[in-house]
């Protein structure tokens, strides 16, 4: 069966026509031979009964008259017969009369009694025992033995000879049917392997001719169609390659992914390009990544473990340098991801990686140049504290002895020198002014704020509370909203406070009583505080001038001052990540409105 | 300068030349009798402590201006070594300087420095300051008995 299996179509089917000719053929013959024997039985009982009869009849007188050699002379007669094997004559008393033996065959010698009348079958023979009669009396018994087996060889070797001929007739009917349904069966499936094959082999365009409307035409027309939609379908898919391909191709990121065994499945130029560049080795599909890198131990180590990572299942993002030398020496960012296949089974890792060096090195070079920048700043504002810290001591110098010249020697002066001795000691003073200002200047961002949670109506209070003796030398009327809690610096909150508000009192319009307002209005996520005046005033060029340190705009004959104020509200306004400006109309009034950011989670 | 037995023995701690001139006319336009020794650095404030070299025979002061910012051995170190011996802990020590450095003043008052006292601009206030120490220590505080 196994065998059968294997045998092409042409031979099986040679092979099912055959087995059923021969298994009809033999039953054909069964059916015949079973029907001949069974005619040519009862033929030759009817013939062997007749005959009977016939030597019965002329047997009878022999008989009467004891002539036993007319007897034998009437049954060698049957000699003829080519059946009859024995044939005898008994007396009635039981006692052979006569007999005739045919010589050649197995039988000798008729038995010693014929039996009961009648005609039977034993053992391959038919034996007919016929009684003698004449006129009513018994003058002895017929035996007759005819052999069924001889005639039925006789019979078969007839049959042979037809069974041959009639055997060949259906060989050569069989192969002509075979041509037939070769035509009909196996050609056309044929024509279809072979068309498949074509197409298994990448000629889309192959197509089966249908020639016939039955089951294979069918067949073939369904191959056809499928292999239409199969041509389609492969058709998108490789354009959608191509088109994914250009995408990858075209890329400037490097692409590559592997399969488990370390093995390049796909890779774009960029990364051939770039590993080339970096390892001196350029890269094949189907290369290992252990093998490639073998020369350089270090950087297959790390390689080999972050593929591991991607190739485990993880996905992460890393940075490296790759490159000994400063030249080939590239930053590479790297995106790590895992391919599996529809049915989630890992099959290997991707990698996306980006040249980043320029961009490294930009980044390096805006860190250093911050750097530089902050270095620098603090070094500024160490170096306006140092100075201005090491200026007070021989200012303190200047002061303290002009003091004590007065005071020892004032009898010896005259008012001359008195007074200049007090411009002196007045000058000395100023500068100290000047120096603390500084001093307060630069500790701002030198000494960190300190910013936590302040209610700025505390500030406003205590600022109001320094600054009681100018309002109430002035008669100043000082008014706020309701102001906001923020987060800040509580010194210099309060420096910026008094400053504006000091300011506010100080440049008020002669006879005019200052009114000064402090408001704040929410805006986004800040605070704009305003602090309002109806003094005298800045004209617009000077917006942006008074902000800047020793900048003022009056003599000090007409409103003393050091001009270091509004530098530092600026500063410290700053350093509270708001912004200060002014906005004035002379003659009239100023507002100072600076912003402070909103805590967060408050209205 | 020795004074006599009764008057209040000041060290002055001062290497700037001005400034002892400036102290010792304030104090002398103060009311308090007093005798004032003067180093110019720590390492000589140290000596005079312990009544070395040229420094022998001397009083164990009643109180000490200290300076901050000496050379050789700082006003921090001096200050150290006084409050860490037990001979001379319980000698008041007022811190005069320049310095109006939160830092300093922190630090100096952690080493157990009496006061911090910052040198005020002109001789006017100077005087006004000095004259306030004289009364502080002098008058209203009761310093500790003197020792040998």
């Amino acid at each position: 069966m196994r065998r059968f299996r294997h045998q092409p179509i042409r031979r099986k089917l040679l092979l099912i026509i055959l087995a059923t000719a021969a298994a009809s053929l033999i039953l054909f013959l069964i059916g015949i031979s079973l029907y001949e024997s069974a005619t040519y039985r009862s033929g030759l009982a009817r013939q062997l009964s007749g005959d009977a009869t016939f030597i019965a009849a002329n047997s009878a007188p022999p008989l009467a008259f004891r002539d036993k050699e007319t007897a034998r002379e009437i049954l060698t007669t049957l000699e003829a017969l080519s059946e009859i094997v024995v044939a005898a004559l008994y007396t009635p008393e039981g006692e052979i009369f006569a007999s005739f033996v045919r010589p050649g065959q197995p039988v000798v010698a008729p038995p010693p009694a014929p039996g009961a009348e009648g005609l039977r079958f034993t053992d391959g023979y038919l034996i007919i025992v016929q009684p003698v009669e004449q006129k009513g009396i018994r003058l002895g018994v017929l035996y007759l033995q005819a052999d069924l087996a001889a005639h039925m060889r006789e019979e078969l070797k007839r049959y042979g000879s037809i069974i041959l001929v009639v055997g060949l007739t259906a060989i050569g009917g069989a192969f002509l049917l075979l041509r037939l349904l070769q035509q009909m069966v196996s050609e056309p499936l044929l024509r279809l392997a072979k068309t498949a094959e074509r197409i298994a082999a990448g000629d889309h365009r192959a197509r089966v001719p249908v020639d016939s409307d039955d089951e294979i035409g069918q067949l073939a027309r369904s191959f056809n169609h499928m292999t239409l939609q199969l041509a389609n379908s492969l058709e998108r898919l490789e354009e959608s390659r191509a088109r994914l391909a250009g995408i990858i191709g075209g890329s400037t990121d490097l692409i590559a992914a592997l399969d488990r065994d370390f093995r390049f499945i796909a890779f774009n130029p960029a990364y051939q390009e770039a590993f080339a560049k970096i390892f001196k080795i350029r890269i094949k599909e189907g290369m290992s990544l252990i093998e490639v890198l073998a020369h350089r131990p270090e950087e297959q180590s790390w390689l080999v473990k972050t593929w591991g990572r991607a190739l485990n299942g993880e996905e992460f993002i890393i940075d490296r340098e790759f490159g000994s030398d400063d030249l080939e020496r590239r930053h590479v960012e790297m995106i790590y991801s895992s391919i599996r296949n529809q049915d989630g089974q890992l099959i290997g890792a991707s990698h996306i990686a980006r040249d980043i060096t320029r961009r490294k090195q930009v980044e390096n070079e805006r860190k250093r140049l911050i750097e530089d920048l902050a270095r620098s700043n603090r070094e500024l504002e160490q170096f306006a504290y140092v100075a201005s810290h090491d200026l007070q001591e021989p200012l303190r110098m200047v002061a303290s002895y002009l003091q004590l010249l007065e005071r020892k020697y004032r009898s010896q002066l005259d008012d001359k020198a008195i007074r200049y001795m007090d411009f002196a000691v007045e000058g000395a003073l100023r500068m100290q002014k000047l120096i603390e200002g500084l001093l307060a200047y630069s500790r701002i961002s030198r000494r960190g704020a300190e910013f936590k949670r302040i209610d700025v109506n505390h500030i406003f209070a205590q600022t109001v509370a320094n600054l009681t003796a100018a309002i109430n030398d002035t008669g100043a009327v000082v008014t706020r909203d309701d102001l906001p809690v923020i987060t800040g610096d509580e010194t210099q909150l309060l420096q910026l406070f008094q400053n504006l508000i000091g300011n506010a009192v100080k440049y008020r319009r002669p006879a005019v009583p200052p009114a000064v307002h402090v408001s704040v209005q929410r805006q986004e996520r800040e605070w704009i505080f305003g602090v309002h005046d109806n003094g005298i005033g800045i004209a617009s060029p000077y917006y942006e001038r008074i902000f800047l340190i020793f900048q003022r705009l009056h003599t000090r004959g007409e409103y003393p001052g050091t001009g270091i104020g509004l530098a530092l509200c600026k500063r410290i306004v700053e350093s509270h990540h708001g912004r200060i400006w002014v906005e004035s109309t002379p003659g009239s009034g100023t507002t100072f409105f600076f912003t402070i950011p909103a805590e967060r989670n408050q209205q | 300068m020795t004074g006599k037995q009764s008057d209040l023995i000041i060290l002055l701690v001062e290497d700037n030349p001005g400034d002892v001139i400036l102290i010792k006319e304030a104090l002398h336009e103060g009311a308090i009798r007093h005798a004032l020794h003067v180093t110019e650095d720590g390492e000589d404030a140290l000596k005079f402590f312990k009544k070395k070299d040229i420094y022998a025979g001397m009083p164990r002061p009643d109180l000490i201006l200290l300076d901050l910012n000496l050379p050789r051995k700082n006003g921090r170190e001096v200050l150290a070594e006084i409050k860490s011996d037990p001979e001379l802990l319980s000698i008041p020590v007022v811190v005069l300087t320049s310095s109006e450095e939160e830092e300093d003043i922190m630090h100096s008052y952690s080493l157990h420095a009496n006061c911090y006292i910052s040198k005020p601009v002109g001789f006017d206030q100077f005087a006004a300051t000095m004259q306030s120490i004289g009364d502080f220590w002098f008058g209203l505080v009761k310093l500790p008995p003197r020792k040998a």
